[in-house]
């Protein structure tokens, strides 16, 4: 009965938007609501985190950072006006943001393994059964050679090409967010894309190269 | 080509153009080569970013933070709980006090108007001697409608030979329209028995007020007129 309750409180949660969650939380201090909200966006935020810092540990005290933050400054600095997600995207930017100016250094570019878990970024991904081993493996070499290429971007750029991604945020906000103009954020944008696109064609003509010399 | 020029490739991408500027976007790139082949570029780069992977956070990191939510919750509902009541007592002393203070005001307000008001002072003083004779009546008037209802009051009971100041003077002369305000006569121009009748007993009526202190601001120049029906 209790079972049934809780999975019928649920189903009603997931049909409220984030604004009605957000109250439900502020005013009544209704945890459910709290959840279905961590629920929607905890991927996004993390993955945003992760594949900024590269290292699970990182990503987990950040994601952890932002969200004490969500909870304990919600009554006083959110303004119910404003999208939530982009508000909790803010923390969580701002902490990773602070987290890569305090190391002094842009992430490593060249490795995807994590330090702490022992583990490559694809290593946590769910797995595709369906999918044949030739096929996982081209799909792997893709993203290998996706995430390579997007670390080798500079920072700044990164960032919006994530944000975006992730977010599918308004370049407008990502210009907010940001602290830069709107019409930066989308060169910054651009420019991303077309060293992404310059790297994939020198890949590409490397591995050309390499199969000629094979050859 | 202008940095807003090349960024408008990006916003064609993004979506973020309105109808009309995607319809000049892409009648740009049918007229220029070089602008489709750059924006079907920038396509097939956007595209491979969907390859990028969602990474789900930890569990116990997750079930750590809906620990402190909801200890953070359970300290809201007790912090509004304590809240509550003390608000409610605020409230009651709030309204407990506006009562007591409005209830003070209209006690001490009326009695105040009475002796603070100089205008209807110098009136009664002005009207003498009729206002020497209508003290009590004069005394009645205050607030805003004193100036004017004392000073009708005065004027009309001067006019008349003899007043009517006491209960016991029987002989009462009845007002006079002398401003020609009421026709009340002329209905009766040919019954002049009944005219008499009902004047009379209409003037015997009229009494004076017993307790000129009793305050009723709305209906201070009725009194003066006022029967006791």
């Amino acid at each position: 009965m209790k079972l049934e309750q809780s999975s019928h409180i649920s189903k009603k949660y997931q049909q409220l938007d984030d604004k009605d969650l957000v109250r439900f939380y502020r005013q009544n201090g209704d945890e459910q609501a709290f959840s279905e909200l961590m629920n929607r966006h905890q991927t996004k935020i993390y993955s945003y985190i992760y594949s900024m810092v590269k290292d699970s540990g990182t990503a987990d005290d950040i994601f952890q950072e932002t969200f004490t933050k969500v909870i304990t400054k919600m009554d006083d600095t959110y303004n119910e006006q404003g999208k939530w997600i982009a508000w909790v995207m803010r923390i969580a930017h701002n902490a990773t943001i602070d987290y890569i100016r305090k190391q002094k250094r842009f992430v490593d570019v060249s490795s995807n393994y994590d330090k702490e878990s022992n583990t490559d970024f694809y290593d946590r991904l769910p797995d595709e059964d369906l999918v044949s081993a030739q096929e996982q493996l081209e799909k792997d070499e893709a993203k290998d050679s996706l995430l390579r290429h997007i670390d080798e971007l500079p920072e700044e750029q990164r960032q919006v090409v994530m944000l975006r991604h992730y977010y599918e945020m308004p370049f407008k906000e990502i210009a907010e967010l940001t602290d830069v103009s709107i019409n930066t954020a989308l060169g910054r944008m651009r420019y991303a894309l077309i060293n992404l696109r310059k790297l994939f064609d020198k890949e590409k003509e490397q591995e050309e190269n390499s199969y000629a010399e094979r050859g | 080509m202008r940095n807003e020029d090349n960024n408008d490739c990006i916003r064609y991408l993004m979506k973020e153009m309105d109808p009309s500027e995607e319809l000049l976007m892409e009648r740009a790139m049918m007229e220029d080569e070089d602008l489709l082949i750059e924006v079907e570029s920038m396509r097939q780069t956007l595209k491979k970013l969907d390859q990028l992977p969602e990474v789900e956070p930890p569990s116990h990191v997750t079930e750590s933070i809906k620990e402190k939510a909801a200890a953070q919750a359970e300290k809201n509902r007790k912090k509004n709980q304590t809240l509550k009541p003390a608000f409610k007592y605020a409230v009651a002393a709030t309204l407990a006090l506006t009562i007591s203070a409005g209830g003070a005001w209209l006690f001490i307000g009326g009695d105040g108007t009475k002796s603070n008001n100089p205008q209807q002072a110098t009136t009664a003083t002005v009207s003498s001697p009729s206002a020497t004779q209508n003290k009590g009546i004069n005394q009645v008037s205050t607030g805003n409608t004193g100036s004017s209802t004392t000073q009708f009051a005065g004027s009309n009971l001067s006019s008349s030979s003899k007043t009517t100041t006491t209960a016991e003077t029987s002989n009462i002369d009845p007002w006079i329209d002398r401003n020609d305000i009421l026709r009340f006569e002329d209905q009766f121009s040919n019954q002049q028995q009944q005219f008499q009748t009902i004047l009379q007993s209409s003037t015997k009526k009229l009494q004076l007020i017993k307790e000129p202190n009793i305050q009723n601001n709305r209906v201070n120049s009725i009194q003066l007129t006022g029967s006791s029906n």
